[in-house]
């Protein structure tokens, strides 16, 4: 039956082209390098595809590839004998971004302090909202991902939120001070 | 403004759409209390948001990862599934694999029930695990290629029973008569309780599910380790080796269910060699950090092969196979 598997095929393609950029995204959280992450998740469908095609329809693929991609990283980050932490520092995302288009000097700000207090985060609690962010997934399936309770899954998102939350809004206060305190010295 | 834990609950899970309708109704009341409670939502939904593609911010390019992928594997487009015919032919098939069982049966009844063997009843489980009931009541189970006598005088003034290979054992409390299982190299004395005895040609092994246990060397019963609850043993050329009971994984010929939860890698490795009993190696460097990796999964009536393609893809290590045995590298 051609036409089966072609849809197979075609669904493949279909769940790569879906998934790719946030599995890429969620590599690079771990091994900091763009091309290591590619590869992992390269790998990663190669090996649905060659030994696990029952996966490709499975409700539970998006699990499936988010958990086998994290494994993938912590062994490679063995291999290369560094501790598995996850950083979004701004050192370890490459600057450009060819996503939306930063109009004005507020929106990058604002990206910007975004970026900076996810940095801010603790290690598990920064996991935690991560896997969550880029998966799009349930509470649930993060915490079998993780191994961790639903309840604790909700507790650190709850606690990411307040953190990032606290921040953003601190830097608001703040530039508005700095800003004032400009026109005061200048005017 | 400070948001209490309900209602922090009740964001985070709206937002993820995992609130129920009660939920939603308790958030949409607190929201309507003030304008205050609404900004706060939307500047927690737009973080939120905003969150997802700040983190999804380096762009790869998915296209040329594609074709990358399509190059590497292989698709053939026309596979064709067989489909069996001849229902008639096949019937023929099984009457013959039925006469052929009856002969097995019969056999093994010949061999162990008309022999010259007086003292000892040697029940065996030659095609698949078998469920026996000794006259005492106590059950055991016994593996797939194991046999196990018991002594005609049973239960007179003990209960002595021989095993040669795996059996698990529920032995009806009796602490008059004690309950005595030797094998080639080992006495298991107990008095009521549950445990795993396997036996080979260099090593016994004891499990202990409940009760308490005496492990001994058969011909100095002075050597010997006693087994409570979750423990268990290893007698090697009369060394005894301890360790606990980390799974139920020792039953999984009976249950033939293998679950791993968070479990190191070198166990699992062992419980899955234990059940499919084919040799699995570690290369040096995987055996180095063996228990490090941990692993999740539950497999169910599964071939070795799917349960290694499932390892290798879970964990990222290679698994080769050659001979029937397998080699984990990195």
């Amino acid at each position: 039956m051609p036409e089966v598997n072609e849809s197979l095929y075609q669904h493949f393609q279909k769940v790569f082209e879906q998934h790719y950029n946030a599995l890429c995204n969620y590599a690079l959280s771990f091994t900091k390098d763009p091309a290591t992450s590619e590869d992992i998740v390269q790998e990663v469908f190669i090996r649905i595809w060659e030994k696990k095609k029952e996966m490709i329809h499975a409700e539970t693929i998006r699990f499936y590839l988010f958990t086998a991609v994290r494994n993938n990283c912590l062994t490679q980050l063995q291999k290369e004998k560094k501790s598995a932490t996850v950083a979004l520092d701004e050192n370890s995302v490459p600057e450009e971004t060819t996503g939306v288009a930063e109009n004005n000097e507020n929106t990058k700000d604002y990206k910007k302090h975004l970026r900076l207090a996810m940095a801010q985060l603790p290690p598990k609690c920064r996991e935690v909202f991560l896997l969550s962010r880029l998966s799009q997934q349930s509470y649930k399936e993060i915490a079998d991902s993780l191994d961790i309770s639903v309840k604790t899954v909700e507790n650190q998102i709850g606690k990411a939120l307040k953190i990032i939350r606290a921040y953003v809004k601190d830097q608001k206060v703040l530039i508005l001070a700095i800003a004032i305190l400009i026109n005061l010295l200048t005017g | 403004m400070e948001l209490n834990e309900n209602i922090m609950q009740l964001i985070i899970r709206s937002l993820n759409r995992e609130a129920s309708a009660e939920e939603h109704a308790e958030l949409e009341a607190w929201i309507n209390e003030s304008a205050a409670n609404r900004q706060e939502y939307e500047v927690y939904r737009k973080l939120w948001e905003d969150s997802a593609t700040m983190i999804a911010d380096y762009d790869f390019d998915t296209t040329a990862a594609w074709n990358e992928v399509q190059k590497k594997i292989q698709h053939t487009p026309a596979e064709v599934i067989s489909i069996r015919r001849g229902t008639l032919y096949s019937f023929r098939k099984m009457a013959v694999a039925a006469a052929i069982l009856i002969f097995i049966l019969a056999g093994a009844y010949y061999i162990f029930f008309s022999g010259p063997t007086s003292e000892w009843e040697t029940m065996a489980a030659n095609d698949s695990n078998k469920r026996i009931a000794l006259p005492d009541g106590s059950i055991v189970l016994l593996r797939k290629g194991s046999s196990l006598s018991y002594a005609n005088d049973y239960g007179n003034k003990d209960r002595r029973i021989r095993l040669a290979g795996e059996g698990y054992f529920q032995v009806e409390p009796n602490p008059q008569k004690p309950f005595r299982i030797s094998t080639s190299h080992a006495l298991v004395e107990v008095l009521g309780t549950s445990f795993l005895v396997r036996s080979d040609e260099t090593s016994d092994q004891v499990v202990v599910n409940t009760g308490r246990v005496k492990f001994a060397e058969l011909n100095d019963t002075s050597v010997n380790v006693i087994l409570t609850k979750g423990q268990k043993a290893a007698l090697t050329h009369s060394k005894f080796a301890r360790d606990t009971v980390l799974n139920n994984n020792y039953l999984a010929w009976e249950s033939e269910t293998l679950t791993f939860h968070n479990t190191p890698l070198r166990q699992a490795v062992e419980d899955i060699s234990s059940y499919y009993q084919v040799p699995i190696q570690l290369t040096d460097e995987v055996a180095q950090k063996a228990d490090s990796i941990t692993l999740k999964a539950e497999f169910r009536k599964q071939t070795i092969d799917q349960v290694m393609d499932e390892i290798q893809l879970m964990t990222g290590l290679k698994i080769t196979k050659e001979n029937g045995n397998f080699t984990i590298s990195e």
